[in-house]
């Protein structure tokens, strides 16, 4: 397991070595507004909350 | 209805699975396939799940009422209210939100005329199995899964419990894996028409304690998903979370992360998410069925836009006749004896249909454990055990819900174990309860009744590719099959011309009137066998004190009457089934 984030032009991405996990290029809300990202640190502290369950076993 | 057949052979092998070949028009029942449409024998077409000649005897979930049919299962048992009965790994019709565009299916054939078919071995596990684990699949070769060697290729590994959507441009099949702790998972295999084994277990969004819920494909080729998150945890009640994901990279993107309601204060009320209505060709339309801080029923209604891949969220708004409310008609049920997991055996779900024209939402209240444990204290006043349909706001008004009508169930042991429509309209519904099989309909003026019963207790029942209801209980031997026809009549009436007559030494010619009626509630036309109960009557017709008649689907049947003599002379009605 070998997590890589990305932060580009408001774009939020997560890769697990070579696999694409996430492409977040909006922040997340409970509205379904697309708003941009604010910063990368907005970015990392939702991936924050969302690790664990990527980082769990996912393979047999 | 009939009793179609008693499974002797062990467990292991599934008792009913239609094939997915629909071409083929069979029906395995223990292994020997029939004719669909005969239900003759086919001599030398046997089937079972099979790799390379061997039988695969693993299989055990028919113990639960396991049964494989084109048109979708839904499963009616739990043994208690501790494991994941209500997870949708068997009741698949309800795993998607739009069947009849995205069905899933645990057998499917592919484009090039091959076939694959998942099988689970047990349940899914709570804390252990990730994304497969209890769950294998099989490729079978041709269109012929009888014949040869059996499966080509199988394997535990990215195994759905059910296939959603063959992505024929990008080689791709997905599906569902649900259950377990850590939530349901999405499963893609490549080369799924020569190897199993390659592809990913895709982890949703916020999968933690969640169910799946497959959504359709948006016009740039992403699967979209909701998943419900419940739990007794504080953290979990019915959050629901939309995502898509990249049909090549697998990629998750969120789009609406744990919407709810302002009730966060009981846990586990299980608040799925209805059907979708397709509005227009840029409106899905999905409900919740959420509930505010004063537990008043407050759904949100999600409007999904395929060209763009956006789902956007409106809090409903409820109206009721003058100073009536929710409170009026309903109450939200209690949630006794909830889990740890997403293991509960009950929940709400709302159900989309038309009728001229008319949208509405009927809120399906369903509990595979309510006859024992806690359902007596679940479900302990009728406004629990009452259920809300309300017609939709025309057009972009969709989030205004009037109510139109309720129903109450009139005791536990007749909350729906769950519910599944049986004619294209969505107007009628089979409702398997405690010890019966219920039959629903539904009047635009007066809404829901119950138009028939089927007198046993079913583990699962669903539809066959000719619309045949099919039903597995366990009365006797491992598994008892019966073909459930609605149509047949279930309730006769015979209304005498006068109830009280005066004879005066002459034969008095009289008449009564015989409708039967469907599970409908339609009057149909059936032979129905009358035969006289006492001595002074007999039929003008034949002068004796049995007859046959066939009545009428548009108005009622004349019966002639002869009294020759005083005294009390009843008539017995019975139909051949």
């Amino acid at each position: 397991m070998s997590i890589r984030t990305v932060y580009a032009d408001g774009r939020f991405d997560v890769f697990d070595g070579e696999r694409h996990i996430i492409h977040q290029p909006f922040k997340v809300s409970d509205t379904g507004a697309q708003e941009p990202w604010d910063s990368e640190e907005d970015a990392l502290a939702w991936w924050d909350t969302q690790q664990a369950a990527y980082t769990a076993n996912t393979e047999e | 209805m009939a009793e179609i057949h008693v499974k002797k052979i062990p467990n292991g092998y599934v008792t009913l699975v239609e094939d997915p070949v629909l071409a083929n028009n069979r029906l395995f029942i223990s292994t020997q396939g029939h004719d669909t449409t005969t239900l003759a024998p086919l001599f030398q077409k046997n089937w079972s799940f099979n790799f390379n000649d061997a039988f695969q005897t693993s299989y055990a979930d028919e113990q639960r009422g396991e049964i494989i049919l084109e048109k979708g299962v839904i499963t009616c048992w739990a043994d208690n209210e501790s494991q994941g009965w209500d997870n949708l790994w068997m009741s698949y019709y309800h795993a998607t939100l739009d069947w009849n565009y995205f069905p899933c299916k645990p057998g499917w054939k592919t484009i090039n005329g091959k076939v694959l078919i998942s099988r689970r071995f047990t349940i899914p596990g709570f804390g252990t199995e990730i994304g497969s684990g209890t769950t294998g699949h099989q490729l079978y070769s041709s269109t012929d899964i009888t014949a040869g060697a059996g499966a080509i290729t199988q394997t535990n590994t990215y195994a759905p419990n059910y296939y959603v959507y063959e992505d024929v441009s990008n080689q791709r099949i997905w599906g569902t894996w649900q259950g377990s702790s850590s939530g349901g998972y999405i499963n893609v295999t490549q080369t799924y028409e020569t190897q199993l084994g390659t592809g990913s277990n895709v982890t949703p969004s916020n999968n933690d304690k969640s169910v799946q819920f497959f959504m359709g494909v948006d016009d740039q080729g992403f699967l979209h998903y909701v998943g419900v998150q419940d739990g007794t945890s504080t953290t979990y009640y019915s959050q629901y979370t939309f995502y898509k994901i990249n049909p090549t990279s697998y990629a998750v993107t969120q789009i609406i992360n744990q919407s709810y309601r302002s009730n966060t204060t009981r846990v586990c009320p299980r608040s799925w998410p209805s059907n979708i209505r397709r509005a227009s060709s840029t409106r899905r339309v999905i409900y919740s069925c959420h509930y505010d801080a004063s537990s008043n029923l407050a759904p949100i209604r999600y409007v999904w836009n395929p060209a763009d891949g956006s789902v956007t969220a409106t809090n409903c708004t409820m109206t009721y006749s003058g100073a009536n409310t929710y409170g009026t008609y309903s109450a939200m049920y209690t949630t006794e004896a909830n889990q740890t997991y997403n293991n509960m055996s009950w929940h709400q779900k709302g159900y989309q249909f038309t009728v001229d024209g008319v949208n509405y939402i009927t809120f399906w209240l369903t509990d595979k454990y309510a006859h024992a444990g806690s359902g007596s204290s679940r479900w302990s006043t009728s406004l629990k055990r009452t259920m809300m349909t309300y017609t939709i706001g025309a057009g972009t008004g969709d989030d205004v819900l009037t109510y139109h009508s309720s129903y109450t169930f009139p005791t536990v042991n007749d909350i729906p174990r769950d519910f599944m429509p049986i004619n294209a309209a969505g107007t009628q519904m089979m409702v398997p309860v405690t010890l019966q099989m219920k039959f629903f309909s539904f009047n635009s003026s007066t809404g829901w009744a119950p138009t028939g019963t089927y007198p046993y207790e079913f583990r699962s029942v669903g539809l066959d590719q000719t619309n045949r209801i099919w039903g597995m209980s366990r009365e006797k031997g491992n598994a008892v099959l019966h073909m459930i026809t609605p149509t047949i009549p279930v309730t006769i009436n015979v209304v005498m011309a006068s109830s009280n007559f005066t004879f005066t030494g002459s034969n008095i010619s009289t008449s009564c009137t015989v409708d039967a009626y469907g599970s409908d509630g339609l009057r149909i036309s059936t032979a129905v066998n009358l035969a006289i109960d006492g001595n002074t009557m007999i039929f003008t017709t034949n002068s004796t004190k049995n007859i046959t008649i066939t009545t009428s689907a548009s108005a009622s049947t004349v019966v002639n009457l002869t009294i020759t003599g005083g005294g009390v002379n009843n008539i017995i009605a019975s139909v051949d089934i």
